[in-house]
């Protein structure tokens, strides 16, 4: 791999550690775009966003509420990419790859939510003299360690991790890199789980019959059942307030 | 205490709203968004509280544990700043912001993070599964405008209604709301189901009867119900969380599963 991609990629981790934190002015760390961008800088955008709606698709649901953590996405997704287009695997295989990359990242991020409390703790201080200026520094400092947590693994693993693998893809018999692919692509069931069981309520189990007949029996396209969920809601809702 | 005199500005309001996206900046297990918080009101506090020793106080009492999702967080702020405009004691903003910060992350967890955040980006997903950019975009095109929008609006609500509203926000109506939009979600979590669980597909062809006849399995399941191993995948794991079996094991069981099945020439 090119150094230059490399630190691209590493700084775009940095960035959407901060996207996330931040919480989340743009959208980058969610799976589908970090995988696009990732696929864009390796001159493959196909690969990277292919990839990318897989990931995104296994991951949905699991998002950090109050205080707990899950795998972490943007990275898990950057390296994973780089890696599927790198090796010319299937963007399928991209999905199991980013797991145990995403439960690294987890793993750090859990020291620094611990770790952060020093800044708390420098804006006791801050405030017992008023600078309310040092209070917005430091905070806006707090995020850093937050970003390095997704940079560190995404970085080593494109500097050591990628081009160990590439070593040994042609080693490995095929037949385990299409397992690997098919794996990856029974995962987003997972994320689809996560997602019915968050909205599961027996009375609206039509609608998820609903969707299924449309895209199962009638091959309609994703907006489309959108759209004419969208105008069956609308009229449900509006019979029941009559 | 010292009453503040100050009128708050639409100026105002627009930069506590651009604070607000650092309000979980420096997140840590201890107070977890409280640094966020004091840094949210930095650009109305010194103009409350002229007074160096109030100013002091206040920035203490905002750096007390707070916790909230991030973008209806803005209602509890813009509610704080029409309660602190009006001289309100510490003890009633400490109230109001301990007292609605735990409903109003659950509101707000179930609205972006199980809602919208799902729907806009499976959206996105569909298209970019067929290698087209346009599904980062579109999901972009969709999260960022309105985010963007309800962490503004819910800053002026929140200050215009004050207190009252936090009443409107746990009636009747916005539990409609959340319904029809779980509604749709729920449709969306179906057409993906049917759609993009590319691997539950068999190549397993069996032979039968005489003359010897070779049979495609996935055709057979087809004539049953085109879709089946994915809802069959789906609902699998879907027992496994209600099980209680945590993320990560459901994840390495959909995995060795995948992959042994397809190894075996079963699954792909």
């Amino acid at each position: 791999m090119d150094p230059m991609q490399i630190a691209i990629l590493t700084i775009f981790s940095f960035i959407c550690g901060l996207d996330y934190i931040w919480c989340c002015p743009i959208g980058l760390w969610r799976p589908l775009v970090a995988g696009a961008v990732t696929g864009i800088v390796l001159g493959n955008p196909t690969a990277g966003v292919m990839a990318g709606g897989l990931i995104e698709l296994a991951f949905m649901g699991l998002f950090t509420i109050g205080g707990g953590t899950v795998p972490e996405a943007a990275s898990g997704t950057i390296t994973a990419v780089t890696l599927v287009i790198a090796t010319g695997l299937a963007p399928e295989a991209a999905v199991p790859i980013a797991f145990p990359i995403g439960i690294l990242t987890m793993n750090i991020e859990i020291f620094v939510r611990s770790a952060d409390a020093v800044f708390i703790h420098w804006a006791d201080r801050l405030a017992e003299k008023g600078d309310l200026n040092g209070v917005v520094w430091t905070n806006i400092l707090g995020a850093v360690p937050w970003a390095l947590s997704r940079t560190i693994p995404v970085g080593l693993f494109l500097v050591a991790g990628v081009p160990a693998i590439q070593a040994v893809v042609g080693v490995v018999p095929a037949i385990f890199w299409s397992a690997l692919g098919t794996a990856g692509a029974i995962m987003p069931a997972m994320g689809l789980a996560a997602l019915f069981n968050m909205m599961y309520k027996l009375e609206l189990l039509p609608f998820y019959l609903f969707g299924f007949v449309l895209a199962a029996y009638l091959n309609m396209p994703m907006m489309g059942i959108a759209l004419i969920t969208v105008a069956l809601v609308g009229a449900v809702y509006l019979i029941r307030r009559r | 205490m010292s009453k503040p005199r100050y009128k708050i500005t639409n100026a105002d309001i627009f930069k506590v709203f651009m604070a607000s996206w650092f309000m979980q900046s420096a997140w840590n297990y201890e107070r977890m968004q409280a640094q966020g918080y004091l840094h949210g009101l930095a650009p109305v506090l010194p103009k409350l509280y002229p007074k160096k020793e109030d100013l002091i106080k206040w920035m203490k009492i905002h750096l007390e544990f707070y916790n909230t999702e991030p973008h209806v967080h803005n209602f509890i702020v813009g509610m704080d700043l029409s309660l602190e405009e009006k001289g309100a004691d510490p003890d009633t903003v400490r109230g109001i912001k301990s007292a609605l910060m735990g409903p109003f992350a659950g509101l707000g967890d179930s609205l972006f993070w199980f809602t919208l955040v799902p729907i806009f980006f499976a959206l996105g997903s569909s298209f970019g599964l067929q290698g087209s950019l346009i599904g980062p975009v579109l999901a972009l095109a969709l999260w960022i405008p309105i985010t963007w929008a309800a962490k503004y609006y819910f800053t002026v609500l929140g200050y215009r209604y004050g207190t009252s509203l936090a009443d409107v926000l746990k009636g009747e109506g916005l539990t409609t709301f959340r319904e029809a939009v779980s509604a749709f979600g729920l449709s969306m979590v179906g057409a993906l189901t049917a759609t993009y669980v590319w691997g539950a597909h068999t190549p397993l062809v069996i032979t039968v009867g005489t003359p010897p006849m070779s049979v495609k399995i996935q055709d057979m399941l087809n004539m049953i119900m085109p879709g089946l191993l994915s809802v069959v995948l789906v609902m699998f794991s879907y027992y496994l969380i209600k099980k209680g079996w945590s993320l990560g094991r459901i994840v390495l069981t959909l995995f060795v599963v995948g992959f042994v099945l397809a190894y075996l020439g079963i699954l792909g």
